[in-house]
């Protein structure tokens, strides 16, 4: 495929994901949320929620997921049926009570006594990405950015940005969830970085110089990448904050897809179309 | 706030011992061949790799004609500063000979445990280009790859169930190719531990936390059960030493080591790395799925003493050295 438009290239992937379908819930959830100007339809996800108010990575499948309940919130968010509505509300509910292990006093006392290897503040918890595991930097970004879209207020919204912020890596971006292990500094991943910008979004007061850091990495990071699930995640979360960086990822993001566009999957795909946008989308909605 | 401390570590010491009991009443299934065979075979540079695997596969003769075999390289993550992953020529060098011996597909899978963007991954790893030369092998992606339910048997994790990637379970043939590391949380990290990349990130996240949660040993010991790795080929030109799996040195040990028995294989490996391979508690637990002990393994190729080199150890696995 040769060099082809912004325009065209999003409109071939509105095409393709209109036409065919992925496997997964992140393929559903991300399509739908891709092609919410274009007629889509929520109850094929819907009908995939688990009987608890949470999504799988797969349909009928355990372990439930923190991050795709997140997601499906996501998703959802533009269609207000009452469907949509009910939905959203079992699953904040499910969100609501599952807490990473770190949260637990036995935990803690673990953590704190025996378990020093990994540098992080047990105190600060925000989301697994199952149950019976600890917290990580993408369920929980995505979880804050789920109540933030709903306008939801949560007493786990303040802990989960405090955990987001004392897992950042020591020169800015995250990792998957921890900074420092057996006193060695971890590299930043450019997804996980993104998607934690994105949840800190509206400001984290005493913490500029980490998200000017961070948002530096992921436009650095990825200036040479040809790999567009990092590069629509870049996108969105340096237009979220206004960073000058964004049209020259966009650029290359365009070109990279084009390049790859047979051989990319529906979640990917979707991302892009996302990231492509006038606008790039950054999961929030206006207020109803 | 003594009392507390009390309490605490009572209720640790208590799980913890639950945590033993359970790997006592476990159940490891008897699989363990009565001979096994290893080769370990000198490689100074990735360059020779094609020699070396086709005079490695005619030592240990894996069954692979007619058959789809899967290969399992440790792709985890890229630093230009680390010796992380298994090389790419040597996954090339392998597939050529594979479909020599007359496979009849080859695919390379992997599911990173700390990385989403495989994409980027293949590429930065090199492994993505050296693919597209071989044009003989595509790459599975695992952590997205559509899942089959398994009822684990060997009640080490008390998982009721493990969602498993089907491309996995369709192949014939499963080649598990590691990278010779050290682990700060598992001592070692060879064919066994390699398993670990089989489960599907998008089931179970990035990292496979639950692996963790569950006991890393008991993880080891119940995947191995669950998915039986046929044959080993080990990449222990560039090995990793110290504070492995990502951060610790380079260690030129300069071998390849081929292996029809996971275990057998990893206790060859760590007596390479100065490691008493029955005090690395995985492999006294996988005892029963093949052979640790010397008197059961034939050696052919290098002898291990000629090859063997003292690795550094975290001071917390100290007690391993031989």
């Amino acid at each position: 495929m040769g060099v082809i438009s912004c325009v065209t290239i999003r409109s071939q992937i509105l095409q393709r994901l209109t036409t065919t379908s992925g496997h997964g819930i992140e393929d559903t959830a991300l399509s739908l949320l891709a092609l919410r100007n274009s007629g889509a339809d929520p109850r094929a996800l819907l009908g995939k929620q688990h009987r608890s108010g949470a999504w799988s990575a797969l349909p009928n499948i355990d372990p439930l997921s923190a991050f795709h309940t997140a997601l499906a919130l996501l998703a959802i968010r533009p269609f207000q049926t009452t469907a949509v509505r009910r939905a959203a509300g079992r699953a904040f509910e499910w969100l609501s009570e599952l807490r990473g292990l770190e949260s637990h006093w036995l935990w803690q006392w673990k953590f704190r006594l025996f378990d020093r290897q990994v540098r992080f503040d047990p105190l600060k918890s925000g989301w697994p990405w199952v149950p019976d595991t600890v917290s990580w930097v993408a369920p929980t970004a995505l979880s804050i950015a789920a109540f933030r879209a709903w306008h939801r207020e949560s007493t786990r919204i303040a802990p989960a940005i405090a955990m987001l912020l004392d897992r950042a890596c020591p020169k800015g971006g995250w990792n998957a969830g921890n900074s420092v292990v057996f006193g060695v500094d971890l590299d930043p991943h450019p997804d996980f970085t993104a998607m934690a910008l994105l949840a800190l979004r509206n400001g984290s007061p005493g913490h500029e110089v980490l998200l000017r850091r961070s948002l530096d990495y992921l436009g650095a990071r990825l200036e040479g990448s040809s790999s567009p699930y990092s590069l629509a995640w870049a996108v969105m979360a340096l237009s979220a904050h206004g960073h000058q960086g964004v049209d020259h990822l966009k650029n290359r993001l365009e070109r990279c897809t084009a390049a790859k566009f047979d051989r990319l999957p529906h979640r990917v795909l979707a991302l892009v179309a996302l990231a492509l946008e006038d606008i790039p989308y950054t999961f929030e909605e206006p207020s109803r | 706030m003594k009392r507390r401390s009390l309490v605490g570590a009572a209720a640790l010491a208590a799980t913890a011992g639950l945590g033993i009991h359970q790997s006592k009443v476990s159940h490891v299934p008897y699989r363990r061949p009565r001979r096994s065979h290893v080769a370990v075979l000198h490689c100074d540079r990735y360059e020779r790799t094609p020699q070396v695997v086709e005079h490695g596969l005619q030592l240990v003769r894996p069954s692979v004609q007619g058959k789809h075999v899967l290969l399992k390289p440790n792709l985890v993550e890229y630093s230009p500063a680390a010796t992380i992953n298994t090389h790419p020529m040597l996954i090339a060098a392998v597939i050529d000979a594979l479909y020599k011996l007359g496979a009849a597909s080859v695919i390379v899978a992997e599911g990173p445990g700390h990385i989403r963007d495989t994409d980027l991954l293949l590429y930065e790893s090199g492994l993505g280009a050296q693919l597209e030369i071989l044009k003989r092998a595509s790459f599975v992606d695992l952590n997205f790859d559509s899942v089959t339910r398994v009822v684990p048997g060997t009640g080490l994790t008390q998982l009721k169930e493990l969602w498993l990637p089907t491309t996995v379970q369709s192949a014939d043939v499963v080649i598990s190719m590691p990278k010779i590391k050290t682990h700060h949380w598992a001592g070692v990290t060879l064919s066994l531990k390699n398993s670990f990349g089989i489960l599907a990130g998008s089931v179970y996240g990035w990292p496979k936390n639950v692996l963790h949660w569950k006991g890393i040993d008991n993880s080891i010991v119940e995947l191995a059960v669950s998915v039986p790795i046929h044959f080993v080929i080990a990449d222990g030109i560039e090995a990793m030493e110290g504070n492995g799996p990502l951060h610790g040195p380079m260690r030129r040990l300069g071998c390849v080591v081929f292996a029809d028995d996971p275990v057998a294989a990893d206790a060859t490996c760590c007596r390479l790395m100065g490691i008493d391979p029955g005090r690395v508690r995985h492999l006294q637990m996988a005892a029963p799925l093949g052979n640790i002990d010397l008197a059961n393994i034939e050696q052919r190729g290098e002898s291990v003493e000629r090859v063997m080199q003292r690795f550094d150890l975290l001071p917390e696995f100290a007690y391993l050295r031989g």
